[in-house]
């Protein structure tokens, strides 16, 4: 029985249109995140963001932010190729993220493909990390994002992501982020963002220490 | 189904700590945290007493001394045949102490902490552990503490002003994260201490560096690992030694040399330990092969 739902359910989600209708595509957005790192300390952050739908097939997005050390901080630019088929969506991004208190500059670029149904979305890539200071460093390292449309209902969505990287973040195998997201539609052209999350310590894959919590507030102008 | 679920479950388990066997509460859940175990340093006892390392005597007006770095025991019976191994036959005379850069249990029972002790008291020579993920798991803390004795501490050997002179600093990266009042106590130290010695060392377990995919670098987040790298170089921190990866990797960084060591546990990769000669003003690493 069990298992005739769960296929039932993977059916439905498959067949069912694309999750995140509450989104368009083209779009600009700002968002005030509050972290506390448990060694690190308090982090207030800004971030800027937009894209751009050229086509069903093809879009560019960039952002960057601000931790109030330097402008930006982190800076992203973003291409994704989409609907070829309809459930994968192919990206590369490069992420520049600036640590001035560390004198220390990293460079990423992070190739993924995104298999997205109703209730589940997956992303799985490559980060290729340049670090640099006085000296380099480069690693590679794998990158994943598991996210679950909990709730989808007209003008407010509710979803859970589990990654170990985002849009400002490329971080190590086990540093994972959990992250309740809502998104809150105000008449049709208007989204209101509201995440908390919690961020573990990376000794393994599930966590036994979480080290972070964090909290972000934000809008979404929809092109 | 049930074997289905099972093998799934195991496969997602196996993506744990520095060794393939898991050890299932200490995957999910550490009781200890980085902050209480500082807290609590000053009312433990050093792993040996390092009083006999600042009088060792000048040749030539220089200290002259070598010392071990290990990594990687993780004892789980009475009977440790590779680390019993290392101490009777592969330390120098020359030898003053031994580092190891933890996870020195499987599990961190009282019994594998004895067993441990043990065996390096034998070596007659002072000895100094950072300790591990695997360490504190399960009750290991509690075991840790009054077996061993306190997880963040540091040393001297010989005396400021001495060609040779050297400060040591033990880390405690058991739960991937360092914790607010241990990396206080680590600016605060290496400000204190930098340019009063000839040489710094810095051990702990967790690795700072990945290899490659196969590679888990556990040290939760980037920042971190950047406030780290930062602390090293304006310090001038000379060597860097980690464990946890079970996989050898030397780099130059900064000018601070970071070694992540091979385990002693003959088991899935191949092990060597490490021996740090330093002729006064000179400092060098010879990583040691075991067959």
């Amino acid at each position: 029985m069990l298992g005739k739902l769960l296929i039932l359910f993977l059916l439905s989600s498959t067949l069912l249109p694309l999750s995140a209708n509450i989104e368009k595509e083209s779009s600009l957005a700002s968002s005030y995140r509050y972290m506390y790192h448990r060694t690190l300390g308090h982090k207030n952050e800004l971030f800027f963001q937009g894209k751009y739908s050229f086509s069903n097939y093809f879009l560019m997005g960039t952002g960057f932010s601000t931790a109030f050390n330097a402008l930006p901080e982190r800076f992203y630019i973003t291409a994704e190729i989409n609907n070829l088929p309809s459930l994968l969506k192919y990206r590369i991004r490069f992420l520049s993220r600036n640590f001035p208190d560390y004198e220390i500059r990293e460079n990423s670029i992070i190739p993924t493909i995104e298999l997205s149904t109703r209730f589940f979305e997956l992303e799985l890539g490559l980060s290729f990390r340049f670090m640099e200071a006085l000296g380099q460093n480069f690693s590679y390292h794998l990158q994943y994002r598991l996210q679950w449309n909990i709730l989808i209902f007209k003008g407010y969505e509710l979803s859970f992501r589990a990654g170990n990287f985002d849009l400002f973040r490329s971080d190590n195998i086990t540093s994972l982020y959990y992250t309740l997201e809502n998104r809150i539609m105000i008449g049709k052209k208007w989204i209101i963002t509201l995440d908390i999350g919690i961020h573990d310590a990376g000794q393994t894959t599930l966590s036994s220490f979480f080290t972070s919590i964090y909290g972000e507030i934000g809008f979404k102008y929809c092109l | 189904m049930k074997k289905r679920i099972s093998a799934i479950l195991l496969s997602i388990l196996i993506i744990s700590g520095c060794n393939l066997t898991v050890d299932l509460a200490g995957f999910f859940y550490s009781y200890s945290e980085p902050d209480d175990r500082f807290t609590q340093r000053t009312s433990l006892p050093m792993h040996s007493d390092p009083s006999s390392l600042q009088s060792i005597p000048l040749t030539g007006g220089k200290l002259v001394y070598s010392f071990a770095v290990v990594s990687d025991i993780h004892v789980e019976n009475s009977t440790v045949p590779h680390l019993q191994d290392f101490i009777d036959t592969m330390l120098d005379p020359g030898d003053r102490f031994i580092l190891d850069c933890g996870d020195s249990t499987q599990s961190g029972t009282a019994d594998q902490f004895t067993t441990y002790k043990n065996i390096m008291d034998s070596s007659g020579i002072p000895w100094f552990e950072a300790i591990g993920n695997h360490d504190i798991y399960f009750e290991g803390w509690r075991n840790y503490s009054s077996i061993v004795g306190r997880s963040i501490y540091s040393f001297q050997v010989g005396n400021i002003g001495e060609s040779g002179s050297m400060y040591v600093i033990s880390l405690d990266s058991a739960n991937s994260t360092l914790g607010k009042m241990q990396i206080d106590w680590l600016e605060t130290t290496l400000e204190e201490q930098s340019g009063l010695w000839d040489h710094i060392v810095v051990f702990f377990h967790i690795q700072l560096f990945s290899k490659g995919l196969p590679t888990i670098v556990q040290f939760t987040g980037t920042e971190e690992i950047y406030k780290l790298l930062h602390l090293f170089r304006i310090n001038n921190v000379d060597y860097v030694f980690m464990g946890h990866d079970h996989i050898w990797d030397y780099r130059n960084f900064n000018g601070v040399e970071y070694i992540t060591l091979d385990p002693l546990q003959k088991k899935n990769s191949e092990d060597s330990y490490v021996r740090v000669n330093v002729d006064g003003e000179d400092i060098s690493f010879t990583r040691v092969m075991i067959d």
